[in-house]
């Protein structure tokens, strides 16, 4: 019942939705940098199903890589071209709009319970070979809809995100960036065929 | 107050016609602010049989104003003459560009020519390559958009062998795909830069489900009654 609740409300705040659900239910970004590749898939059935995303990433050094959808599908700069990590919730508009948007903010924190960014995946894990076997399934990044992930950027980063429990001199960026470090590499998010 | 203001609204949404009466408000007031591309931009690979494209051989950026369209960017290393250019419904541009899929259709109308009523969204006609290959694109249009329901982001951008017939052929592909035969470069088309914008209702497409006529003016009575009843009860 509280989730249907949550979808009328969120159907309220984006009424494009219902339009978008006639997308396709499959996205593709092929990665590309300098020496890391890959190909990642992102599968969602419908609006109110948790978005998988899988696919291989090689070239890594071995261990944790930062592993994000960032707000642009740009690389005129290569991948800083990008942008921050796609995060829509964190925008605060005027007027009317900004209490319901509060009160999705609250429902939505109350199911997530914890802060982040629409785009923080967290880190891909590659092994000796240097290759990432990615398998995330995911309820905030989604296909459809005002937030939809389609047209930005998937980025792969050379460092480990420390998903936003840095401490000391690292504190404050780990509240942005997961200090990440450099892009290794990014593609943009497009739409596939359906599966 | 605040927290007053909270309950209420989530008594509000706890009804099923509170939830209509939200839905209405709201669909009046993402009419005024909405969140728009303004640009984006493709990066053009070269088709490889059965493979996921690597060469980069162009770039096309897009820029949105109002309804207008204007496409510029430059392609090298194609054949001399025209070209067939195309918005192709899908961004992946897998399998030799054929994974982009179709002409962007979503109204399935028939192919045409960029000034027909009768066209494709993703029908932008023909682009013209010099002896050298070396191709300056330069296109606008007024149907393709970067923005809306019908939005091109996240979908690609196809060059093809030869030239679009415009649906003037005399075969029966003139009508689908302009006889414009292999696709020889895509890319997929990429957000640069949104913006809120300020716009008006009569700008938006058709709202898909009906309202009824009069609702508007009952739009704000829920939200605005209820505080009163819980101040006097």
């Amino acid at each position: 019942m509280f989730m249907n609740l949550l979808s009328q409300v969120s159907n309220a705040i984006f009424p494009q939705v219902e339009a978008a659900q006639k997308m396709s239910n499959r996205a593709v970004a092929v990665l590309r940098g300098d020496v890391v590749s890959g190909t990642i898939w992102i599968t969602q059935n419908s609006e109110s199903d948790p978005a998988v995303i899988e696919g291989e990433i090689k070239g890594l050094t071995p261990g944790l890589h930062g592993f994000h959808v960032h707000q642009y599908g740009d690389s005129t700069n290569g991948c800083l071209s990008a942008g921050p990590h796609f995060n829509p919730f964190g925008k605060t508009h005027g007027g009317p709009n900004v209490i319901f948007v509060v009160l999705l903010s609250l429902v939505k924190s109350y199911f997530q319970s914890e802060t982040r960014h629409v785009g923080d995946l967290g880190n891909v894990e590659a092994g000796a070979d240097g290759v990432a076997k990615v398998h995330i399934t995911d309820k905030l990044i989604t296909l459809y809809g005002a937030n939809t992930v389609i047209g930005r950027s998937m980025v792969v980063h050379a460092g480990e995100d420390d998903l936003g429990q840095g401490v000391g001199d690292k504190a404050e960026e780990s509240k942005k960036t997961g200090n990440a470090g450099a892009r290794a590499a990014c593609g943009v998010i497009a739409l596939a065929a359906p599966q | 107050m605040k927290n007053r203001v909270i309950l209420v609204l989530a008594l509000l949404a706890c009804t099923e016609a509170a939830s209509e009466e939200i839905q209405k408000f709201k669909n009046q007031k993402n009419s005024e602010f909405e969140f728009s591309v303004i640009r984006a931009r493709a990066y053009i690979f070269k088709a490889v049989e059965g493979k996921i494209p690597t060469e980069l051989i162009g770039t096309i950026d897009f820029d949105q104003s109002g309804s207008f369209l204007k496409l510029n960017g430059s392609v090298s290393g194609l054949a001399a003459g025209k070209h067939g250019f195309h918005i192709h419904e899908k961004g992946d541009t897998g399998n030799g560009c054929l994974s982009a899929g179709a002409h962007y259709n979503p109204h399935k109308l028939s192919h045409g020519a960029p000034d027909d009523s009768n066209r494709h969204i993703g029908d932008l006609g023909n682009i013209e390559s010099p002896a050298s290959g070396d191709t300056a694109i330069s296109v606008s249009d007024s149907l393709a958009s970067l923005s809306g329901q019908y939005s091109i982001i996240g979908r690609s951008v196809v060059i093809h062998e030869k030239t679009d017939d415009l649906g003037r052929g005399n075969s029966d592909q003139s009508k689908t795909t302009g006889n414009a035969g292999a696709r020889l470069a895509c890319g997929t088309i990429g957000i640069v830069e949104e913006r809120l914008l300020e716009t008006t209702t009569a700008s938006l497409p058709p709202v898909t489900q009906s309202q009824p006529i009069g609702s508007s003016s009952s739009i704000y009575s829920i939200p605005f009654l209820l505080p009163f009843i819980f101040f006097f009860h």
